[in-house]
């Protein structure tokens, strides 16, 4: 599962990926020192009230009586007034700090953002088969955030943490190292106690993930469910089964409920300790008068001081492990061979100067291992001829108009346009050469103008309007506020699959390729479309080479010839007449589609109306 | 607290748990205010230097760690009796709200989506639960310790402690000012999150079209744009933040100096000891986590409140079909169905006007109609899914709204329109009316419904998983599944809802086949707009518009030349069009 693969941690610190990354931030680096220095000075001037207070209490507390009860307040003002002075640099240092932090962390993740999702996006196709959607936006999405927490937080805060808990160890043992041994003894504790705390509860949280997806799976297949657990009298073993489940969420998260019910007892414990040790021994050094009183304040103040930083120290373990762990994801991404690697020095293509000849040489193909599509595959297209490609389903009709656009390079073989090799053009340029209307049409976010224009946006709105107007698709574009640049949401949400269907012909037609590669929908459209469509292509073929993957009996018989694909070779070719009267596998794949096996039973695309 | 009536309804059976809770909040509360007493003549034993009395302070130093534990003990028992209360309160609502989301007919459905009842099942309990649990905690804490800490600090000076709350009122107005800030800020940044991560798999799930369009580039600008509005949305939070926290921490600095200064001076004066400060500033400090806790708490029974309400609205839906009040005790069923003079509106829009139809036990009838007529609503009324008006359908002659709902369904297998599996094993799936069902009925059921042969190719034959961890069934291997399911009950009524139409013709044809011989001597009511799956039927309704136009068998309706003569015709029509072609 991807959860797993996801969640495996390792070392929280790996030398070599820790390079790599630093690779990401050395652009702020300036910024960066500048943030060390806040730290710094805000980590230096939260020590200072201790020492204040120690000398309040050493000095005009202890001694008012001597120096005058005037003198004595105007000491505590001086001091309160340093203090004051403290907070106020502090409150701007930490406030400057943690501005600048995020700033440097946001902008590496959008640095490091824009890398991957480009990578990925020049990544074959082959890829995006071997690896799920979800754990490529996982990739993009929360690796990417999981390294930015290793900055932000991570990297910073340690180094913050390890100096103020440095400073105030070594401030201890310069004051009354015995006493300062003493107290350490509580600090070993109190780290292991937290390590064990946060991996504890890490798990804890990734079983409450866990059961959480499982009552929501649950709910949701009950809820849309709800009526056949109803017809089949499930019900009672329907909330049996909930409730086992449910228990199983509720115990999941007890166990993070006793974990933090623990842990902050235990530290307050160990706190308490650490105070009855400073009481013990401390009140002894007094006696020995080898420690002030202000001091010994001074002692509490800064042993409440030293146990955040313990504290936090372990949960930046964690942060540093997972970005460890993310980082390694990301670089494995990035690090990825390309399959389908583009020529450095490309043979210019121009749709111009394109005849439109493909030609398929002896070509093999398989999507994985040895399991091959395509065998052997040989044909010709002459430029300016369509042929249609008929089989079923993986036949490998799909396959080899992917390989015409090159999402895939073949095993074996070559497949050639205009006699050349597919892979001496830049693959770019040959994929923006080549019209392509797939079967479930595709829209980008943008407006009309802008979907019909595509890659080539030097096509004058005139011919787009002629282009619309030519396969039919101006009529419905009229009755559309703003026309041609009315809005498309995301993948086209507002428009039918027939009107889709129909910008994807005045795509094609506006930018009048000279290879036009086609798979038609098989789903039904109704029959104003059907003859639109009908319409559209009987503008859009010819004089244009054509593969298309038919499925209407008026596209197949539009083409100029039939090749009858199976199992990745062609056994058949020919006319649409020829091939009847072949009564080969044409004529039975004719059949089953088209005439519905035997006689007495009515056509698969007839629909019921009564009118 | 009125309006959590129905999660708090749930608390009685953790009295004992809750009072628990309870006594511990208050004995690690009253711990917790004894400890800075003890500090503070500890240190002012510690002040009268090489003169303490050192059996003192070794005493002191034991009974802090003594109450210490205690107190760490007690405070364990707060969370984890109050917490775990909560936790199991939530649990009950949920599956109370569970089994009640059972009970509701498809027409609740359909004015809900379902993402909407999942965020309330899921969400809005969370919400609810946060209320009750970690909020009455902090609010039960605040109200204990808050009076009890300033009575100490008043106790002890009443100057002083004026000083003292000062700053700790800053805290609290700082809190209320930008907490809200930082819940929307916040909130945007998820936002802006959910759109980065459904921009990326959308560009990643349309890879081809990208990469065959040649977009790659618009695809990154587009994704860096919206990467880049992510960062606008962090950093406005990251504001606030650089704000709040800081600010906090320089308030709780200003605390402590005015009582550095104000505190001296009465020790100066001779009117204070150093303990007593300690004493005091430790009390102060108590103080300061509930006052920026209270803005945060508040939110909490806000939010609450609001996710109650929405699912009150939920429980209080109530089932459009009762159980009947005086039910019949149906022996065995013969499957006799009789309709009379049905009328039903949908809404206030007739779907069915005036429909009789007699189904002798073990016939068949097949109800043929354009989208829209009511076939299925027929159907579903069969099933009670809706309302039934009384005295119009009778199953075995008895009246249907007398029938215990168990007994109906048990004695109606269904194939409904839209198919329904769960993700588990294809044997659980088809004995989902019958889980105790041995192997070989499954199997049987599978055969009958043309599924056999698929189901043996998978990996694991029938404990081949479904679903999303699973195979993904074709549509038409999913209507067979439900077929095979509703065969397995063999019931003395079956109802197929269009059953058949992801399945191909020559695959429909098959299974008719094979089915004939189980159809016989059952009651069987097939819905359908394909005259190849109800040609066979011993009887025939055609429904336009609710009404029953014609009956009649095949062929005597083919004589009659109407409505489904019309209908076989165009279907004929259409193959022998595309045959010519």
């Amino acid at each position: 599962m991807e959860l797993a693969e996801d969640e495996v941690l390792g070392k929280a610190y790996d030398a070599r990926l820790m390079r790599r990354l630093l690779h990401w931030v050395r652009p702020y680096r300036a910024l960066l020192a500048f943030s060390a220095v806040t730290l710094l000075s805000f980590s230096f001037l939260d020590l200072l009230p201790a020492e204040m207070i120690k000398r309040a209490i050493d000095g005009p507390v202890a001694r008012w009586r001597e120096i005058g009860r005037d003198e004595a307040v105007g000491q505590l003002l001086d001091l309160s007034l340093l203090f004051l002075g403290a907070v106020l640099v502090s409150l701007v240092a930490r406030g400057a700090h943690s501005i600048i932090v995020e700033w440097i962390g946001q902008r590496v993740m959008v640095d490091l953002r824009r890398e991957l999702f480009a990578k990925i996006q020049r990544l074959a196709l082959r890829f995006f088969d071997r690896n799920p959607v979800g754990r490529l936006v996982t990739r993009v999405v929360n690796d990417v955030e999981s390294l930015y927490q290793a900055l932000s937080a991570g990297i910073v805060s340690i180094f913050g943490d390890v100096v103020k808990i440095a400073a105030i160890l070594g401030f201890l043992l310069w004051l009354n190292a015995a006493l300062a041994l003493w107290i350490f003894l509580v600090m070993p504790p109190l780290f292991v106690l937290s390590l064990r705390f946060r991996r504890r509860q890490r798990q804890a949280y990734r079983d409450v993930r866990m059961e959480i997806a499982r009552v929501n799976s649950r709910l949701q297949e009950s809820i849309t469910g709800v009526a056949v657990i109803r017809t089949f009298s499930r019900e009672d073993r329907s909330r049996e089964e909930f409730g086992a489940l449910s228990e199983g969420l509720y115990t999941a998260h007890v166990r993070t409920v006793f974990g933090f019910s623990w842990f902050f007892p235990a530290v307050e414990f160990l706190f308490a300790i650490a105070q009855g040790v400073l009481i013990w021994a401390g009140s002894k050094c007094v006696a020995g008068a080898t420690l002030t009183p202000g001091e010994f304040v001074q002692f509490w103040f800064y042993i409440n001081l030293v146990f955040e930083p313990i504290r936090d120290l372990t949960e930046q373990y964690n942060v540093m492990q997972s970005a460890m762990a993310s980082s390694e994801r990301i670089f494995r991404i990035l690090d990825e061979p390309e399959e389908v690697p583009n020529q450095l020095d490309p043979v210019p293509i121009s749709a111009a100067a394109m005849r439109g000849e493909i030609e398929f040489d002896r070509v093999s193909f398989a999507y994985e291992g040895e399991n091959f599509v395509l065998r052997d595959l040989s044909f010709r297209v002459a430029p300016g001829e369509s042929v249609a490609l008929v089989g079923a389903t993986g036949a490998g009709k799909t396959s080899i108009i992917s390989l015409v656009s090159r999402l895939y390079d073949p095993q074996r073989g070559s497949v050639r346009l205009d006699g050349r090799d597919l892979r001496e053009y830049d693959k770019y340029a040959l994929r923006s050469n080549i019209a392509v209307v797939l079967q479930d049409v595709f829209l980008f976010a943008g407006n009309v103008l802008e979907n019909i224009r595509l890659s080539h946006a030097d096509i004058p709105e005139e011919r787009v309007v002629a282009a619309a107007e030519a396969v039919g698709a101006d009529r419905f574009l009229a009755r559309r506020p703003g026309g041609y640049r009315a809005e498309v949401l995301e993948r086209g949400a507002t428009f039918s699959t027939g009107e889709k269907q129909l910008l994807a012909f005045a795509r094609a037609l506006a930018f009048d390729p000279k290879v036009l590669i086609l798979d038609e929908a098989t789903s039904s459209v109704d029959s104003e479309t059907e003859a639109m469509i009908e319409e559209a292509l009987r503008r859009l073929l010819p004089g244009r080479t054509s593969l298309i993957i038919a499925h209407r009996l008026s596209t197949i018989r539009r083409c100029d010839r039939i090749l009858v694909l199976h199992r990745g070779e062609v056994k058949e070719q020919g006319t649409h007449e020829e091939l009847m009267a072949k009564a080969g596998l044409y004529r039975r794949l004719y059949e089953l589609q088209y005439a519905a096996g035997p006689p007495g039973l009515p056509g698969r695309t007839a629909s019921f109306s009564l009118d | 607290m009125k309006r959590f009536r129905t999660i708090l309804a749930f608390a009685p059976r953790y009295r004992g748990l809750i009072v628990l809770g309870f006594v511990c909040l208050v004995a690690s509360r009253t711990l917790a205010l004894a400890v800075p007493k003890i500090l503070g003549r500890s240190l002012d034993e510690i002040t009268r230097g090489p003169a303490l009395d050192p059996d003192f302070v070794a005493a002191a130093a034991i009974l802090l760690v003594a109450v210490s534990a205690v107190l760490g003990a007690a405070h364990f028992g707060m969370r984890w009796f109050l917490i775990t209360t909560s936790r199991r309160m939530e649990r009950d609502l949920r599956n109370h709200l569970f089994g009640h989301l059972l009970t509701l007919d498809p027409a609740f459905y359909q004015r809900r989506a379902t993402g909407d009842l999942m965020s309330r099942a899921s969400f809005d309990v969370e919400q609810v639960r946060l209320a009750i649990g970690p909020g009455v905690m902090y609010i039960a804490n605040t109200i204990f310790v808050v009076p009890l800490a300033l009575a100490l600090m008043l106790a002890a000076s009443v100057p002083l402690s004026l000083v003292a709350i000062l700053p700790l009122s800053g805290i609290a107005v700082v809190g209320r000012i930008l907490a809200p800030r930082m819940q929307i800020l916040s909130r945007k940044v998820q936002e802006s999150a959910g759109r980065l991560s459904t921009r990326a798999q959308e560009s990643f799930a349309g890879a081809r079209v990208v990469k065959v369009f040649a977009r790659e580039e618009n695809e990154i600008r587009e994704f860096d744009g919206e990467s880049k509005t992510y960062l606008e949305a962090s950093m406005r939070l990251a504001w606030v933040n650089a704000l709040l926290r800081p600010s906090l921490m320089a308030l709780e600095g200003v605390g402590s100096l005015v009582l550095l200064f104000a505190g001296g001076r009465l020790i100066v004066g001779g009117e204070f000891t150093v303990g007593q400060l300690l004493t005091f500033y430790a009390y102060q400090r108590l103080l300061v986590w509930p006052m920026i806790a209270i803005g945060w708490v508040l939110g909490l029974f806000q939010r609450g409140a609001a996710a109650m309400i929405r699912i009150d609205e939920i429980l209080a839906a109530r089932p459009l079909v009762p159980e009947p009040a005086d039910p019949v005790e149906p022996g065995p069923v013969r499957g006799d169905i009789e309709i009379r003079g049905l009328t039903f509106a949908y809404d206030g829009t007739p779907v069915l006007r005036d429909v009789s139809l007699a189904v002798p036990a073990g016939t068949s009838l097949a109800v043929v109609g354009p989208t829209g007529s009511g076939k299925s609503t027929l159907a579903g009324l069969l099933l009670r899914q809706h309302p039934v008006p009384e005295g119009t359908v009778f199953l075995d002659g008895i009246d249907l709204t007398r029938w215990p709902t168990k007994a109906l369904r048990s004695s109606i297998g269904a194939v409904p329109q839209e198919t329904v599996l769960f993700s588990d094993t294809i044997r659980a799936n088809i004995a989902f009316g019958r889980p105790e069902a041995p192997l070989e009925a499954v199997v049987e059921a599978a055969r009958k419904a043309g599924l056999d042969g698929e189901v043996a190719a998978f990996p694991a034959g029938f404990e081949t998983l479904l679903g999303e961890r699973g195979v993904n069934l074709s549509g038409g291997q999913k209507q067979r599944t439900a077929l095979a399911r509703a065969l397995l009950l063999s019931p003395p009524v079956l109802i197929l809802d269009d059953a058949f139409s992801s399945v191909d013709t020559e695959t429909e044809e098959r299974i008719l086949a094979s089915l004939a011989g189980e159809l016989r001597g059952r009651t069987t009511i097939l819905v359908s707009h394909r005259v190849s799956t109800v040609r066979r039927a011993d009887r025939i309704a055609v429904l336009d518009q609710g009404r029953i136009v014609e009956t009649g068998t095949h062929d005597e309706l083919l004589r009659l030349g109407g409505r489904y003569a019309a209908l076989e015709r165009r279907q004929r029509l259409a193959r022998e069009v595309e045959a010519l072609a």
